[in-house]
């Protein structure tokens, strides 16, 4: 939410004034905000969810690793690893970081692309 | 016919007890470039904010032809290009179409209004290219291509050319020139050669107030206040 915030607190806000004499309303300037700080806002939520998804503590004290109820990729490694299962814990971490790269490099070429 | 004209009757803007306008009475006509001179504080920002409906005056009345305007009014008919040049992201055509588009202007006819926009400023060609990858004479003069193409009343430039070279400032003269024909143009500056060379009327602006007004030549070669002395010859100060 914090990156969020300060993506669009990054916007010139000389953009407000430019859309207003370009004819602009209320509504139509907060658009142009947004979309002018729409690469921030996506960064932001692709950040939150990037922390979410590599979240071990809180997934496992709310969660409580319960199999095919709240069993999640990172408490799965946790569990295999406490297991002994440290092959099948690898595998595991890798498709988790596989995901993470994949997603952020998505984003980044769409963001050049844009 | 009457023609198309904005006029103040002692406007006054007062920003927590600082005075930036005091009783400006003035009037601009389509057809004649206005220049509104001062040193830098002289109000002339604010004036122009004022005109375009983006501020509200503390007191006084702004008119077009000689109906009273409200800021939504003004807004309307005015648009102002500012001394530091502002691009949305994406390209030169996306960033004068955002504006026909907000103001609901028919889709077969925008690319048409691009394209004479940029040959106003002698930008043809540069549809394509990122706005803001644009050297700052460029992105002023997309500016003025911008507000030139919602084809408004009254076009209102605030030091169009302060830091930039000379082959960008005329390309942005010539742009000028070009809108002036069905408009009315308020331009500020502080550069003296430029307000000689492009207006038909000045208005000298001191401390918030207007210290002379007149036709170009008069008040450059008999100038009348003392203010206006010293500012021709470059020893005024604030």
């Amino acid at each position: 939410m914090s990156f969020a915030t300060s993506a669009l607190e990054s916007v010139d806000p000389e953009v407000r004034t430019l859309a207003k004499t370009l004819g602009a309303s209320g509504f139509e300037t907060d658009m142009v905000l947004l979309r002018e700080a729409f690469w921030g806002v996506v960064l932001a939520i692709l950040a939150a969810f990037n922390r979410a998804f590599a979240e071990l503590g809180v997934a496992m004290m709310l969660g409580g690793n319960i199999r095919n109820v709240t069993r999640l990729l990172t408490t799965a490694i946790a569990l295999q690893t406490a297991m002994g299962e440290i092959a099948l814990s690898i595998a595991l971490s890798i498709i988790l970081l596989g995901i993470v790269l994949v997603l952020s490099i998505i984003v980044s070429l769409a963001r050049k692309t844009s | 016919m009457m023609t198309l004209h904005i006029e103040t009757d002692k406007l006054t803007r007062n920003f927590d007890g600082i005075l930036a306008l005091n009783r400006v009475s003035l009037k601009a006509e389509a057809g004649k470039i206005t220049t509104i001179v001062g040193i830098n504080g002289s109000g002339k920002t604010t004036l122009l904010k004022l005109l375009a409906g983006l501020d509200t005056p503390t007191n006084g009345k702004i008119m077009i032809n000689t109906k009273i305007a409200t800021t939504e009014e003004l807004r309307h008919h005015s648009t102002m290009v500012f001394q530091k040049s502002i691009m949305l992201g994406g390209k030169v055509y996306d960033n004068i179409e955002y504006g026909l588009r907000i103001n609901k202007v028919r889709r077969n006819e925008i690319p048409g209004r691009i394209e004479r926009a940029l040959a106003f400023v002698n930008l043809n060609g540069f549809e394509k290219r990122k706005a803001r990858k644009l050297s700052s004479g460029e992105q002023q003069r997309v500016s003025i291509a911008r507000a030139i193409a919602l084809e408004r009343d009254n076009l209102l430039i605030d030091e169009p050319t302060a830091n930039l070279d000379p082959a960008n400032a005329l390309a942005i003269e010539e742009g000028i020139r070009e809108a002036l024909r069905t408009r009315v143009v308020l331009l500020s500056t502080h550069n003296l050669s430029q307000a000689r060379r492009l207006s038909h009327r000045i208005i000298h602006l001191y401390r918030g107030t207007v210290v002379e007004e007149g036709d170009t030549a008069n008040v450059f070669n008999h100038p009348l206040d003392e203010k206006t002395k010293l500012f021709i010859t470059g020893e005024l100060q604030f």
